[in-house]
């Protein structure tokens, strides 16, 4: 059944490796649990850190469809589980009624049946008798309210789901399940309860530039050493964002862009919007911007 | 071997629960089915499995590693602590299980919480940061011998205060400001509702004709409240951690943090519904109390590290303090139209309001009030109720806000 399921936490680093995912063993111990255990994986961290990275990865190292749950404010039942489809129910009574059958109880168990039922991500996730099992990213889920996470348990413990007109969906291969959190809300510990959580950190220098080396093409190791250096000064200091990996990227990016092999102050200061997204913080930084530049330049070397 | 796991697993458990840290029955049952997975090869490993099954959050994250490494040292003290040889995480977890059977881990078990517990408020209070704001300049270095690093014996409660408590109990719940929520329910909104109405049309033979709608639903706005607990507010905090407390379980969703040199958040504390034990619980957590008052640096850091996190959702934030400030006036005011722009409504509580002739003007107050929406009193026991009856009537029009102009 688990042909492609990874029996060790090396096969798992091996995954992500190969999918240009620079990850540290923790991570790594984390997911394998995860999949072994058939528990979904809570990770959290700051925002930029590769959380729903993760989930992509993995779906296409292990080879499975990726099942994405975007939330937010409001999601109900109707957006991330099933949703009726009217039209077709009331085109159906309708052409009962043509047929001169009034509406009794048994045009309503036929329009209440499942092919009358619209699959949202999460009962996509569940029903896997046709496409096998997926990866299941519920992103962001301190952006939804604390009325969807209820919604959440019995899917998460049991992976089922239960349509009340039609019954109870049991997934025969539980998905694999990734949350991801920013935590701009605690999200309540009967969820948390039923995950495994996992917090990512920023990385340290040398991971940062050998992520920045992975997903930027085409830049120079001392470029992608200074970057990181460079970041890592700009987190040290109390900002109001801190830049994140996904940030140092972008810059990353940037900087290859203009053509730069080194960093220099006068680039930094054009590109360090890409950087720092607050007027407050870049007024702040552009005052010893010369010091900064030159302090990431030596520790690169180091 | 197994049992001898699960019993180890069972013990670590009850340490950690000793800690606070919600190490269930399930959460233990799942630590050792982790380790039948991934073994005892490497001391790290064992550790993040640990970390998967009973953490919650990065602050427990640093509780359980200190637990973490005390118990694994306490079972086999040869090795150091930061240790992640693959060979000795193998050994210790094996002589861990031999000592079990010998009875011995309960010195392990006691041990640690008694070491932890001393070290637990300084990962709370984020000591680098702490210390780096104390060296900041000459005149901070003041602060901190003031700082009563002491905790504070509270007595227990005095007349006001009960009825204070019987006031609020008379009253009907607190009503804070509400928001439209994007979740909707049945009612007359604009949102035509296909479920209700193909339901409801069944019992018309079905004829859609009733049209079913849906409206927002109203929510309570979330609540921040930061308060001041300096020498110079001595005499309002005990009377204001019980309006705090009351607040906290009126409404649903309020965070509580505590400033006087250092911001610290009260909200877990402040969870039991007994006020003493709250109390209690509180004073363990907090300590600055009675200390100077630095609250340009305690809202930079709530502004930094927690704003993003309990603003989300247009927040009212409720500052409780006399503005009297010893740092940085510049930094206050920064900090306060950076705080104000992220709030919904910034209502600062000034007990010292209430007294006669007094007038708004010590430095920190002059240098705040340009972001305030609301001044309100907060002196004595009548003003907290019409403090109540205040909060009541902020509604959901957001406040009226002239630009400041910035100094400097």
């Amino acid at each position: 059944m688990d042909a492609q399921q990874p029996a060790s936490i090396d096969d798992i680093s091996r995954i992500l490796a190969e999918h240009r995912y620079v990850a540290d063993r923790s991570l790594a111990v984390s997911i394998f649990l995860s999949l072994q255990l058939h528990k979904p994986l809570f990770l959290e961290g700051e925002a930029g850190v590769g959380k729903t990275e993760v989930a992509k990865v993995l779906a296409s190292g292990l080879r499975r469809r990726l099942i994405r749950l975007q939330c937010y404010e409001g999601l109900d039942v109707n957006h991330a589980v099933y949703e009726w489809d009217y039209a077709r129910q009331i085109l159906h009574i309708r052409l009962a009624e043509a047929r001169g059958a009034l509406a009794s109880d048994a045009t309503e168990r036929e329009i209440f049946g499942p092919e009358f039922l619209i699959k949202r991500p999460l009962l996509q996730a569940i029903d896997d008798s046709e496409h096998g099992p997926c990866v299941l990213l519920i992103d962001e889920i301190d952006r939804a309210d604390e009325e969807f996470e209820a919604y959440l348990l019995e899917l998460l413990s049991d992976y089922a789901i239960t349509v009340p007109e039609i019954g109870t969906f049991t997934a025969q291969h539980p998905p694999a399940v990734i949350l991801t959190s920013n935590r701009t809300r605690e999200v309540h510990d009967a969820l948390k309860r039923r995950c495994l959580y996992h917090w990512i950190d920023y990385p340290d220098l040398a991971r940062e530039a050998q992520i920045t080396e992975a997903r930027v093409p085409g830049i120079s190791r001392t470029l992608a050493r200074e970057a990181a250096a460079f970041v890592a000064s700009l987190r040290s200091d109390a900002f109001y964002k801190q830049p994140g990996i996904a940030e140092t990227i972008d810059w990353a990016a940037a900087l290859v862009a203009l053509g730069r092999e080194t960093l220099d102050e006068a680039t930094v200061a054009t590109t360090i919007g890409a950087l720092l997204k607050y007027q407050e913080d870049t007024k702040r930084v552009r005052h010893d911007l010369a010091a900064r530049v030159t302090e990431a330049r030596k520790a690169a070397i180091a | 071997m197994a049992s001898a796991i699960g019993l180890n697993c069972i013990i670590f458990g009850r340490v950690l629960r000793g800690l606070g840290l919600g190490a269930q029955p399930d959460r233990v049952l799942l630590f050792e089915r982790a380790l039948e997975r991934i073994g005892f090869a490497s001391r790290e490993d064992v550790k993040e499995a640990g970390r998967c099954a009973f953490v919650r959050s990065p602050d427990e994250r640093r509780r359980f590693d200190y637990a973490f490494d005390a118990f694994w040292s306490a079972a086999a003290p040869g090795l150091s602590q930061t240790q992640s040889n693959d060979e000795s995480g193998e050994s210790s977890a094996r002589d861990h299980g031999d000592k079990t059977h010998a009875g011995e881990p309960a010195q392990g078990a006691v041990a640690a919480p008694a070491t932890a517990n001393r070290a637990a408020p300084e990962s709370h209070a984020q000591l680098p940061q702490g210390a780096r704001l104390i060296h900041d300049g000459d005149r901070s270095f003041t602060y901190s011998f003031a700082e009563a690093l002491a905790r504070k014996e509270f007595s227990q409660l005095d007349a006001d205060e009960i009825e204070l408590a019987h006031e609020l109990a008379r009253r009907p719940r607190l009503e804070l400001g509400m928001r439209r929520s994007r979740r909707t329910m049945p009612g007359r909104g604009g949102a035509f509702d296909p479920r209700r109405t193909l339901r409801a049309s069944l019992r018309q033979y079905g004829e859609p004709l009733p049209l079913r709608t849906r409206e927002a639903r109203l929510r309570h706005r979330d609540v921040v409240l930061l308060c001041d607990i300096s020498g110079s507010m001595d005499r309002y905090s005990r009377l204001l951690l019980q309006f705090v407390h009351v607040m906290r379980h009126a409404i649903g969703s309020v965070e509580a943090f505590v400033f006087g040199t250092r911001l610290t958040r009260i909200t877990r504390a402040l969870r039991q519904p007994n006020f003493n034990e709250a109390q209690r619980s509180v004073a363990a957590s907090v300590a600055d109390w009675g200390g100077g008052t630095r609250i340009g640096e305690c809202l930079r850091e709530f502004n930094v590290r927690w704003a993003r996190r309990v603003l989300a959702r247009g927040a009212i934030v409720i500052i409780i303090s006399d503005g009297w400030d010893r740092g940085d006036i510049g930094l206050l005011a920064r900090e306060m139209r950076r705080l104000q722009r992220s709030s919904y409504r910034l209502i600062w509580l000034n007990p010292l309001l209430g007294a006669k002739g007094y007038r708004p003007q010590t430095l920190g107050m002059q240098a705040a009030l340009p972001f305030i929406d609301d001044l309100l009193p907060a002196h004595n026991l009548k003003s907290l109720v019409q403090l109540v009856v205040a909060l009541r009537a902020v509604d959901r029009r957001r406040p009226v806000r002239g630009q400041v102009p910035e100094a400097g």
